[in-house]
């Protein structure tokens, strides 16, 4: 099973690999070799965070400087089985589950009051965008549907990230998927 | 349940952007955190000096105007002397004897023939000495200094330390024929002379065939006064010549000579092949 994340551990701007980088962080507490790093990842990793947590680019900011401590903090924990990346991408989901749990209940609440109705724009000016579309999914449905049609994951890594049964995963996606196109075709386009 | 995504949605899902750029001041947030924390090491005091490229293009350039306004500065000051003197025979020193040779009455008019062997103006002679240093280098060993013609001394005049003498050194006006051969000339002693300080004044030889010379130098009237007098230095040692002073090389027929005019006489140094 390919991981579309795994590219990111090829060096881009540098000959030193992300384990190297990663070494040296730990045993010479370089900082730049995590400046290194961190400029890397980050942009990838601050997408991915800002989409699934569909809040300010402010709070989402917030969220990647957590991730970057609580991944250097279990970094004993990481055994290089995948690349870099997806490992901090694991580390940025559950911040934002984190996140979520901690200041999001109430907006994830009036949604599944209602989850068969499709979020309708806050004022008919919001320019119709799939980005936009896929921040009103709910929490679970959004974050389901970005780890599998954005960043290609399966319902087996999915339900094991998430600590949810690989089913419930795919009824997520389903759900989320639904309402995306429901949220589409009332503004009269289809992805 | 099946729910596949059709094409057009799959690709519009893939076309998301997967890269966001952050603010500019994320990353120095994360790294104070994570200095904080002990991952990264204390921030040593003081601005951190990033080598960019820019910074080192503008090292250069500095370190390249540096260099450009020294090197002016050294060939404003002096730097001529060296690029003279390089043209400039070395003299080897025999420690032959010699005498000045008196020069004729002052009232002795200088004849067609000798003319052209009027000292030359203070200024024009380095420059006329300077056209064929190259060939004179190979023949001659002599070194001299000389001093800059805006500069005065007030110093004696003195004999020149290092004779230049050949056997047989033959007056330029005995090979003419225009003086008898017993007042041949004698090489020049090396006396003793007085250094200057420091004042000293590139000269390079006279050109071999610039001139038509007379062989009876020492009839051709004393070099007028020059405004300044003129300091040498032959093999270390210092030779000051008082104005009039001039410096001529003439080619005859047993080689080359250095002729000096002085208002005590002329002297004449044989240079050596």
């Amino acid at each position: 099973m390919s991981d579309p994340l795994d590219d990111m551990s090829a060096p881009h701007d540098s000959p030193r690999t992300d384990r190297e980088l990663v070494e040296a962080i730990l045993t010479r507490k370089d900082e730049t070799a995590f400046r290194e790093l961190y400029r890397r990842h980050t942009p990838r990793l601050l997408a991915f965070v800002a989409r699934i947590l569909a809040r300010s680019d402010d709070e989402a900011e917030d969220v990647v400087q957590e991730v970057w401590i609580h991944a250097f903090e279990s970094l004993d924990r990481f055994q290089w089985n995948s690349s870099f990346a997806t490992w901090l991408t694991g580390v940025g989901l559950n911040r934002v589950r984190d996140r979520i749990r901690k200041y999001g209940r109430s907006r994830e609440s009036a949604v599944d009051v209602m989850p068969d109705i499709a979020v309708v724009p806050a004022s008919p000016e919001d320019r119709v965008d799939l980005d936009r579309m896929i921040r009103r999914l709910p929490n679970d449905q959004r974050m389901v549907l970005v780890l599998h049609d954005v960043e290609g994951m399966k319902h087996r890594e999915i339900a094991e990230r998430m600590e949810i049964p690989e089913g419930t995963s795919k009824t997520l996606l389903f759900n989320a998927r639904g309402r995306l196109r429901a949220m589409m075709s009332r503004k009269g386009e289809r992805p | 349940m099946t729910d596949e995504l059709t094409p057009e949605e799959r690709e519009a899902l893939q076309n998301l952007p997967r890269e966001r750029m952050p603010s500019a001041g994320l990353e120095d947030r994360v790294v104070g955190a994570m200095r904080e924390r002990g991952f990264l090491a204390a921030k040593r005091p003081g601005r951190v000096v990033r080598i960019t490229t820019s910074r080192v293009a503008g090292l250069l350039a500095a370190c390249l105007v540096l260099m450009i306004g020294a090197y002016s500065i050294g060939l404003h000051r002096g730097g001529d002397n060296e690029v003279l003197r390089s043209m400039l025979p070395a003299v080897q020193d025999e420690g032959v004897a010699t005498e000045i040779i008196p020069s004729p009455p002052q009232s002795a008019a200088p004849g067609k023939n000798e003319t052209r062997e009027a000292p030359p103006a203070t200024r024009s002679q380095p420059e006329e000495l300077a056209k064929s240093s190259d060939a004179v280098e190979e023949d001659l060993r002599l070194e001299w200094k000389l001093k800059d013609a805006d500069e005065r001394s007030d110093a004696p005049v003195a004999v020149p330390a290092s004779p230049m003498v050949t056997e047989g050194a033959v007056d330029d006006r005995v090979a003419t024929g225009q003086q008898p051969a017993e007042e041949a000339e004698k090489s020049l002693a090396a006396t003793n002379t007085a250094k200057k300080s420091g004042r000293s004044e590139v000269l390079s030889p006279a050109p071999l065939n610039a001139r038509k010379l007379s062989a009876d130098a020492s009839r051709e009237s004393v070099a007028q006064p020059s405004p300044r007098p003129r300091s040498f230095t032959l093999g270390g040692s210092a030779l000051i010549v008082e104005a009039p002073d001039s410096v001529r090389i003439i080619q005859d027929g047993q080689g080359r000579m250095l002729l000096i005019y002085t208002s005590d006489g002329l002297i004449r140094i044989r240079l050596a092949d």
